[in-house]
């Protein structure tokens, strides 16, 4: 089974590609402002008030599941089971893909309709359902036009908004021999069409999962196009996919979670459609599963839920809305970060799943605006947890430490400038020497050793003053009540 | 069979938190509230359902509206009936699916549509036996109407509870939904609606039904350039038909506390 | 009342006239001004590379050299919610140091909100005629949560016409290392600012961090724009210009 790709390593090099890439670029820019907009306007509906409340009660909710991960879990498969569904437990990706194959070989699968599930991301699911000989369907438009293309989505919530309608159109053409679509309802129709066949014919829907409820033994999906209903509804198993951190405790909390998810995510006071699944169909219903599974996995989340540091990365509810807002997301997408997760949380979840080394440049990623806690629904002070992570790449254990040589010693170097006034002195005569040969009228337009080489690439970088401030002081202002011009 | 058991994976959970022991039952007060509070709450919404009725129903109409519901008012059953007469017209249908809700008691549907030849089949499995003859009529189905078992005012939306006589297919596969709301089924928040659902759950000694569907205008996605485009795997066009009260007490809801 | 000048290490080195100016204005308004002579920085870029180790011990000299003093006001808004917010949560697990170091952020304040929140005055007798739009920076928007106080400043100068910024409230792109670890990351998100600052036709533009200013400025320089980037300070410091001088501090364009 070939395991997901991880690229993350290439981010500052993806990052400059997609800089580059002009076709990207245009996608980000006639898109990226639209999440924003209408984020906004439902906040202003809502009022800012009581929007605030709401996070904050969101907050609570997910802080108090945490803390009590392990009730939750036990009394969400306990009530699950009591309602006829079967519950598997994954410590790892593989392990979670093993369950479901075994699941889909027992029960004879040939097509398995999937629903946009993050963690069947994690998991190469796809991949590893095609290897036997199972047809896994992406019904979720983005999800189905990136698997035609062969893509990793490139955001959490519009897999392929990356994609312009001239490209869907080609993509629609060459794999499905549906040729001349131009208008985007037409192609939206012909999905329609295509993949309605696809629902009556699966033996099998996949589907991720929003919010668990412990209490009921519920699972969440939340929908716009309907996917999610079909795929829970039509064919004969229905395999629901979660990671771990979705469980809250009660019905009533999803009033709360559904609030904030639509919102924040598509400026929606909530989605077309919001399924709650309680095990398979009842004796009597009319239609429904023969059998649901859940699956709940881990997958690296243990390792978040034991760091007090980043434990709130688990509130996320993948809202998107971090991404739409980071300055470096709307500038780069989603590929450059190089797994499932991108953007500011990304960032975060990443590094702690594929290992930090491997990660280390995400958490560097950021101008640390502080955009993504501003607008995340559960406040996560993601912000706060880069700098975490970046201490650990600097100042960690063996095995989490980034070698960044050049940082390293750059750091003890000024260290030293400024561990007192007077070396902060010397260090300052030393420069003013140093920084003549490149000064045009006390402008340094390059300079060809780093780092400040890296700032004179784009940007005109000021000479040091002819007098620091402490010299201006000593000489003029100290001593004057009153400063000389009027 | 692949994956972890439950015990294993429980403990590595409970390491993660720094715990030996399982966690002793926490203090949550979603959860504490045993079956008669949770009746005492509900009938507290009830009553204040009850006293905002006509607000309430404005307001279902104006969200609905919003949420991209075609909403129409009828002044009677036989109102109701005709404006899906009309739509089934209007779309040359000529095969109706509907559910078997208490509502169709007073909306005769049927004989209407009949008599225009329109071909009308209520999807009660028990009834016609074949499920994979009833799937396909809903596939080929250019309408289905059902009830609700409760509305929302504050999302515009319709909930339908599947079981016996209630399809999940129903409302999803026709490319056009006709949803039958009466006005008792009118709740304010989705918080009233947990709530009750909640107590229904207790009261039904654990069971929470296995399916609850939250309907809040037809099927859409933005996936291609954040165009908004409607209908996608669900309906197309989603009809929300809000009756007047019924003439004599209302039928009990299926969340409605017992005394 | 007296205030201890922390004037930041980039005002200190590069961009002196702000300090001054800041000096001028809050004497201008009968405040006695101090300052410390042995500060150098508060330690942040150090902190957000992940070199806690290298940061703590400047965030202790800053709560040696400072902790007598009435007022701290700091003219940036990402030096100072370094020291407001970041350093004494570096010190929470460390009793004794936590406690005195959440007193002496009780005490400090950014430049801006200090004239408006705690001296209260909206109109320090400024003058200048120009056109001016104000970038209001990340860490004084969302960590100190200024969302007014800066306008409030600028509106009360005499002369002055205000423009505002198409989506003020996005990053420039600056990030302290992030500058130069992503250079050109840093340089694609200061274009749309940059863009933003172009469209409003102001001659100056104002922030409350040097290090903003500087990364905005030395964009502008490098695309040929005539506009000027100032620190909110220099602004408030300018009075009536004095004859035949132009409408600019004797330095020059501050920050650029
Ligand atoms: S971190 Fe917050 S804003 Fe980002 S996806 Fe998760 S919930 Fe949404």
């Amino acid at each position: 089974m070939a395991p997901v790709q991880v690229r993350t390593q290439e981010f500052p090099r993806a990052s400059s590609r997609a800089l580059a890439n002009g076709r990207v670029q245009q996608a980000l820019t006639n898109v990226m402002g639209h999440f924003d907009h209408a984020r906004e306007a439902a906040i202003q509906e809502l009022t800012p008030e009581v929007w605030e409340r709401y996070r904050e009660r969101g907050r609570e909710i997910k802080r108090h599941a945490m803390e009590y991960l392990d009730f939750y879990l036990e009394l969400l498969s306990e009530r699950v089971e009591a309602n006829g569904g079967k519950v598997h437990f994954a410590r790892t990706a593989q392990e979670a893909t093993q369950i479901v194959l075994e699941i889909a070989k027992a029960l004879g699968v040939k097509v398995a309709v999937k629903g946009k599930s993050m963690l069947s991301e994690e998991m190469g699911l796809n991949h590893a359902l095609e290897e036997q000989g199972i047809a896994p369907v992406e019904t979720d438009l983005g999800e189905y036009i990136i698997q035609l293309a062969q893509e990793p989505p490139f955001h959490i919530l519009a897999p392929a908004m990356h994609k312009t309608k001239e490209e869907v159109g080609e993509l629609f053409a060459a794999k499905l021999g549906l040729g001349g679509l131009q208008q985007i309802p037409d192609m939206a129709a012909a999905a329609r069409k295509t993949l309605r066949e696809r629902f009556l014919q699966a033996d099998m829907g996949i589907t991720g999962v929003n919010f668990a409820v412990a209490e009921t033994g519920t699972v969440v999906i939340v929908t716009n196009e309907g996917n999610g209903r079909m795929c829970t509804s039509l064919p004969r198993v229905h395999v629901a996919l979660m990671g771990m951190e979705k469980v809250v405790p009660a019905l009533e909390d999803l009033s709360v979670m559904l609030r904030l998810l639509p919102r924040a995510a598509t400026g929606q006071r909530i989605t077309s459609y919001v399924t709650l699944v309680s095990g398979p169909r009842q004796p009597g219903d009319e239609d429904g599963p023969e059998e649901f599974h859940l699956v709940i996995v881990d997958a690296g989340r243990t390792r978040l839920l034991a760091d007090p540091e980043l434990r709130e990365a688990l509130y996320c509810i993948r809202c998107g809305a971090c991404l739409n807002t980071c300055p470096v997301y709307r500038k780069v997408g989603g590929h450059a970060y190089g797994w499932v997760y991108p953007g500011p949380i990304g960032s975060v979840i990443t590094p702690v799943m594929v290992g930090l080394p491997r990660a280390r440049d995400l958490p560097f990623a950021s101008s640390l605006c502080g955009a993504c806690r501003e607008v995340c629904p559960l406040k996560i002070n993601i912000p706060l947890m880069l700098v975490s992570l970046r201490r650990r790449l600097m100042e960690g254990a063996p095995g989490e430490r980034g070698v960044s040589w050049g940082q390293r010693l750059l750091v003890r170097l000024w260290s030293r400038v400024v561990a007192s006034e007077g070396s902060l002195r010397r260090a300052r005569r030393l420069a003013a020497v140093f920084q003549r040969p490149f000064l045009r009228r006390r402008v340094v337009r390059w300079i060809p050793f780093p780092p400040f080489s890296r700032w004179t690439r784009n940007r005109d970088m000021p000479g040091l003053a002819r007098r620091s401030f402490h010299e201006l002081w000593d000489r003029d202002l100290k001593t004057t009540g009153r400063s000389k011009r009027p | 069979m692949a994956g972890t058991t439950r015990e294993e994976f429980l403990k590595t959970v409970r390491q993660s938190l720094g715990r030996k022991e399982g966690a002793p039952e926490p203090e949550y007060l979603a959860l504490r509230l045993r079956r008669e509070d949770q009746r005492q709450k509900v009938v507290t919404i009830e009553a204040r359902v009850e006293a905002r009725r006509r607000d309430l129903l404005t307001r279902l109409e104006r969200v609905a509206g919003q949420s991209g519901w075609r909403v129409y008012r009828a002044a009677s059953p036989e109102a109701a009936a005709g404006y899906v007469l009309k739509l089934a017209r209007e779309k040359a249908a000529d095969l109706v699916v509907r559910s078997e809700h208490d509502v169709f008691r007073r909306v005769p549907i049927d004989g209407l549509l009949r008599q225009e030849g329109i071909a009308v089949t209520p999807i009660l499995a028990a009834r016609a036996g074949d499920r994979e003859h009833l799937r396909q009529e809903m596939d080929k189905a250019q309408i289905g109407v059902t009830g609700v078992d409760y509305a929302v005012a504050e999302t515009g939306t319709c909930v339908l509870l599947p079981r016996r006589g209630v399809s999940r297919a129903v409302s999803l596969l026709p490319p056009v939904h006709v949803a039958l709301v009466e006005p008792h089924q009118v709740y304010e928040t989705l918080d009233d609606l947990f709530a009750v659902r909640r107590l229904a759950f207790i009261q039904g000694r654990g069971d929470a039904g296995s399916y609850l569907s939250l309907t809040s205008g037809p099927s859409r996605t933005a996936d291609i350039e954040q165009t908004l485009v409607i209908g996608v795997h669900g309906p197309v066009e989603a009809h929300l038909v809000l009756l007047p009260p019924a003439p004599e007490a209302a039928s009990p809801r299926p969340g409605t506390p017992s005394p | 009342m007296k205030v201890s000048l922390f004037v930041t290490c980039l005002v200190d080195q590069l961009f002196p006239e702000v300090g001054e100016s800041v000096v001028k204005l809050l004497r201008r308004v009968g405040i006695e001004v101090e300052f410390p002579r042995e500060q150098t920085c508060c330690g942040q870029p150090a902190l957000n590379s992940g070199f806690m180790a290298h940061a703590k011990p400047l965030a202790r000299r800053w709560l040696d050299l400072f902790e007598e003093s009435q007022y701290v006001v700091v003219p940036s808004g990402s030096c100072a919610a370094m020291l407001k917010v970041s350093v004494p949560e570096m010190f929470r697990q460390e009793a004794g140091l936590y406690e005195r170091a959440q007193a002496l952020a009780g005490r400090t304040y950014e430049l801006s909100q200090f004239l408006v929140n705690v001296l209260r005055v909206q109109d320090l007798g400024a003058r200048f005629p120009g056109k001016v739009t104000y970038h209001p920076s990340c860490h004084l928007l969302r960590e100190l949560g200024a969302a007014t106080e800066a306008q409030t400043l600028i509106r009360g100068v005499r002369g002055i016409q205000f423009v505002p910024l198409d989506n003020p409230d996005r990053c420039c792109g600056f990030g302290g290392t992030f500058s130069v670890k992503y250079p050109s990351l840093s340089g694609a998100i200061l274009e749309e600012k940059l863009r933003a600052i172009e469209a409003t036709g102001a001659d100056v533009v104002v922030a409350c961090d040097s290090g903003c200013l500087m990364h905005i400025a030395g964009g502008m320089r490098r695309r040929g724009m005539k506009v000027e980037a100032m620190h909110l300070a220099q602004i408030l410091a300018q009075t009536a210009p004095a004859e035949g001088a132009p409408a600019e501090p004797k330095d020059g364009a501050g920050a650029g």
